[in-house]
């Protein structure tokens, strides 16, 4: 290892920044004096679980806020039962099983520590989502990176003990056993996930504490990767043999498991051990989460006081907060977002970039924000109604790398001008220099199991083309049918709905646009677009890389490979019950303690 | 009679078979696959190895007929197989699940003949009377109705009106049963009412027939008081269809409480089929559409049988 730091350490630590160091030291601070005069934990009773809604596109997921009702903080208080819900139970206890949300961030990810974590932002600093400042979960500290970036040295804490019955502290053995298990080499099958970090060439323990990754090639978002929910989940050796892992999970996160009953609840109870706060956080006793499929019976339990808190959607916001005035209240945006792809398999109109220009100059984007965020509806609730922004071919949700095309002087011609009728006339005026004046019928691929909210947006754009001429006809697809089986990866013909995320920009553009992206749907071979990618994938220094990916957007808004729409460019709302203290304080995309808020949480006494 | 009875077991063997046959071929005429399920958004990106060990896992790169007999050979050995999403037995499921859906249909077959029977009678012995009218109203209105939009008035204007909100999580009956019945109770009042329509015509029809018997007139002229003629002599043989078409709802139940388990967060078979189908989950479909056929087959074997003891005039060869 060299004496001198690497570049990659450099390009690392400069993410760390001095303000993030203050707020953890604050944090940290301020938690050590709570316990010291933490009284008991209060008597709750009514084992009535909550959670914030699930996290899939447009629902609420943690993340940056429009507007909130931040009240002084109290001093933490230990105890209580947080009572959460969840639409689905896991579909296995099991992490490397499967790729669900259920079982990966409202399960797994409460139990197994990964080797880091993202530090979680307030809602009050939208601007700071999604995080991209990284701490140690079961590493000691940021990895000693080699100067090509090929070799991450990471080094575990001491002090990461598993749960009972297994009671031991993790050593470099468990993680490179959790990894061999999620590739498959320990007679299970290889973990969905596996995808996300294929790069990893050798992994190997070097001493009791200390592991060595090498990869095929650098990768500027590979801390990222490894603080990813989804992906390595630190399991002990003992699993398949001490504990079945379908029936239990004993892991080292702050959450240890106790029961799960298949589509009834869940049950976890503080970890006291936590090596991240021990005997600190988490600051409440137990977490009961409640199966609850149907969405008006969590509402009414939400102002029964039977749930902690809920996604809200913006027709009820009045009412849920004339019940709880005093609640914790905030809108986040998500990492996602939803535009029309078109078929890289078939040849049409849509292959010449003036109609696809065209087709995204026909989308109303204000309309589309006024059907989906109902601004109307937020301020008649005593909110600050959300502005109206637009997606560029970045998610909006992704902090400043996403430039605002309604604002920005060199993408507002490719995304409309805000004038409905000049932007009609522009369009058509396209389709005619690309021959097609008379407009065209395409079949319009799209699935209505993403949720009301995404079937409205899909069904939206879908009209605002006939605008211009084009006859989208739907085609309407199960999720689990045709949707994931053949248009998701891009055997479609005509157009597709889609939606697009990941925890980071440049893994976003990657899985877009490069061949063989996971999100590839429209099958893109652009050389001049993968060069530029794969550039900012390897690219080290953090401003030169922020750069890239704010000026790439030129180009993509000039080839249009896919049409952005506005899903997720406005906030979903969450409310807290107000005995629930520092709510959204800490919030993660995927890369937190599962649902992140639970660790940080108190419950009024 | 026991001959016939022995005929009737044995003839459910082939019936068994061609449901097995049928089911099977079924779940995978469902557009979609479970491995595309078990990746998710992930299906891009896995590679074909992953996706070829995971069809080897589940027998699912085997022939379709040797999946079938594989299958069968299962369920010869009573093992219904194992789930592909979360790897239990489906057997396991099955047994915590199929008594919370029992208990759902019993309930809600009670509740409904509760309802049905006495307004039937009292709609045929009171004909064309304003009472008749409104129970033949109330009848069409529970068939029309959708089950699933009378429960979501029930939960919203349940809790605006009264303050009232289904307990949160199910318990069973024999652990905490003031909680299994505070969560049942009004599914089980809803589904009910719904099945009750059918009866309720259906019994005002075989009363009014019966009524019209020459020996139900002798009755009368005989000075017999009215209670004594509905109750004595005509109940018994205008129930006899009713009992079959009430063998018949057991199918419709199963149906019925695949919404109702959804919307009121009860964990049993209906829902559980749900969510294996949406995850085409084909070891659990195949197992509870079989369980749910067996307990049809069965039903109205005992329904078949019942009606020779109500009906002596019938009598098995």
């Amino acid at each position: 290892m060299n004496e001198q730091s690497s570049y990659w350490q450099r390009y690392w630590r400069r993410r760390l920044s001095r303000r993030g160091l203050l707020r953890g030291a604050a944090i940290g601070t301020a938690g050590l004096a709570a316990a010291a005069v933490v009284g008991c934990g209060d008597d709750e009773e009514g084992a009535a679980p909550t959670t914030p809604a699930a996290t899939t596109p447009g629902a609420t997921t943690p993340g940056a806020t429009a507007t909130a009702t931040a009240t002084a903080t109290p001093a933490p208080v230990q105890g209580g039962i947080r009572k959460a819900s969840a639409t689905r139970g896991p579909p296995t206890l099991d992490p490397d099983k499967t790729n669900s949300y259920l079982t990966r961030i409202a399960n797994t990810g409460r139990v197994y520590s990964k080797l880091y974590s993202q530090v979680g932002v307030p809602f009050t600093e939208p601007e700071r989502y999604p995080p991209t400042v990284f701490a140690g979960d079961a590493a000691e500290s940021l990895p000693e990176i080699t100067d090509d970036g090929l070799t991450y040295i990471i080094k575990l804490r001491n002090n990461v003990k598993y749960h009972p019955p297994t009671s031991r502290f993790m050593d470099s053995e468990d993680v490179v056993q959790a990894w061999k298990r999620m590739k498959g080499e320990l007679d299970v099958d290889p973990s969905p996930s596996l995808g996300a970090l294929s790069n990893i060439d050798t992994f190997t323990a070097i001493d009791a504490l200390t592991v060595r990754i090498t990869l095929t090639s650098p990768l500027g978002t590979f801390i990222n990767r490894l603080a990813d929910d989804f992906h390595l989940a630190l399991v002990p050796k003992e699993i398949g043999t001490a504990f079945d892992p379908l029936k239990t999970m004993v892991g080292s996160g702050p959450w240890m498991f106790k029961e799960d009953i298949p589509s009834v609840s869940n049950t976890y109870l503080r970890n006291p051990e936590w090596h991240q706060a021990p005997g600190v956080r988490p600051y409440i006793d137990q977490i009961d989460t409640a199966i609850v499929p149907e969405a008006s019976l969590r509402l009414t339990q939400f102002l029964d006081g039977k749930l902690d808190s809920q996604g809200i959607l913006p027709a009820d916001l009045k009412r849920v907060l004339e019940t709880f005035p005093d609640g914790t209240v905030y809108g986040s945006l998500s990492g996602y977002s939803v535009g029309i792809g078109f078929s890289g398999i078939e040849a049409g109109p849509w292959n010449d970039p003036l109609v696809r220009q065209a087709i995204s100059l026909a989308l109303d984007r204000d309309a589309l924000f006024d059907a989906l965020y109902d601004p109307a509806k937020v301020e008649a609730a005593g909110l600050e109604p959300p502005e109206v922004k637009w997606h560029s071919h970045i998610n909006l949700g992704f902090g400043g790398f996403g430039r605002d095309t309604r604002t920005d002087a060199a993408l507002k011609e490719f995304f409309g001008s805000g004038d409905r009728a000049k932007d009609i006339a522009d369009a058509k005026q396209l389709l005619e220099d690309a021959g097609y004046g008379g407009g065209f019928t395409v079949n319009y691929h799209y699935t209505k199991d993403y949720g009301a909210n995404w079937t409205l947006h899909a069904e939206l754009m879908q009209q605002m083309l006939a605008d211009i001429g084009i006859n989208a006809v739907a085609v309407v697809e199960p999720i689990r049918g045709d949707y994931y089986t053949k248009t998701f990866l891009g055997n479609f013909d005509g157009l597709g709905v889609f939606y697009f995320t990941q925890t980071e920009a440049g893994d976003l553009l990657e899985q877009v646009y490069v061949p063989g992206g996971s999100r590839n749907f429209g099958k893109i071979d652009d050389p001049s677009l993968t060069a530029k990618i794969n550039a900012i994938q390897i690219e080290g220094d953090s401003d030169e890389r922020k750069q890239m990916i704010l000026d790439i957007q030129d180009e993509l808004a000039q080839k249009m490979y896919y049409v952005p729409g506005i899903h997720d460019t406005g906030p979903s709302w969450t409310v807290w019950n107000p005995r629930i203290k520092n709510a959204g304080q800490h919030l993660t995309i995927r890369g937190g303690t599962g649902d992140n808020t639970d660790a940080n949480i108190w419950i009024a006494s | 009679m026991q001959r016939y009875v022995v005929r009737r077991l044995l003839l459910v063997i082939p019936t068994m078979l061609g449901i097995t046959l049928v089911v099977f071929m079924a779940v995978r005429f469902l557009p979609g696959d479970v491995i595309a399920g078990i990746l998710g958004e992930d299906v891009g990106a896995a590679s074909p190895e992953v996706r070829e060990r995971l069809e080897e896992r589940y027998s699912l790169n085997n022939s379709i007929p040797q999946q079938y007999g594989e299958w069968i050979s299962e369920i010869a050995r009573l093992d219904l197989g194992t789930s592909i999403i979360s790897g239990r037995p489906v057997l396991e499921d099955l047994k915590n699940r199929l008594p919370v859906t029992v208990q759902l249909g019993l309930m809600a077959l009670i509740i409904s003949q509760m309802i049905s029977l006495p307004v039937g009678v009292i709609s045929a012995i009171r004909r064309n009377t304003p009472l008749d009218y409104m129970a033949r109203s109330f009848a069409i209105g529970l068939l029309a109705v959708p089950s699933f939009w009378l429960a979501l008035l029930a939960i919203i204007y349940g809790f605006r009106w009264f303050g009232w909100t289904p307990p949160l999580t199910y318990h069973q009956l024999w652990d905490d049963p003031v909680t299994n019945l505070k969560t049942l109770w009004l599914p089980a009042i809803i589904l009910g009412g719904i099945l009750s329509g059918t009866v309720m015509r259906l019994t005002r029809s075989t009363m009014l027939e019966v009524l019209r018997q020459d020996y139900v007139r002798t009755a009368w002229a005989k000075g017999l008081r009215e209670r004594v003629i509905i109750v004595r002599h005509c109940l018994r043989n205008a129930f006899i269809p009713v009992i079959t078409v009430i063998g018949l709802q057991v199918p419709l139940l199963i149906g019925g409480t695949v919404v109702l388990e959804s919307i009121f967060s009860i964990p049993g078979m209906g829902r559980f089929m749900l969510d294996a189908i949406q995850d085409r989950d084909y070891p659990v479909v195949q197992g509870i559409v079989l369980l749910s056929a067996t307990m049809v087959v069965m039903t109205n074997l005992v329904v078949d049988l019942t009606y020779s003891l109500l009906d002596p005039r019938i009598r098995h060869a």
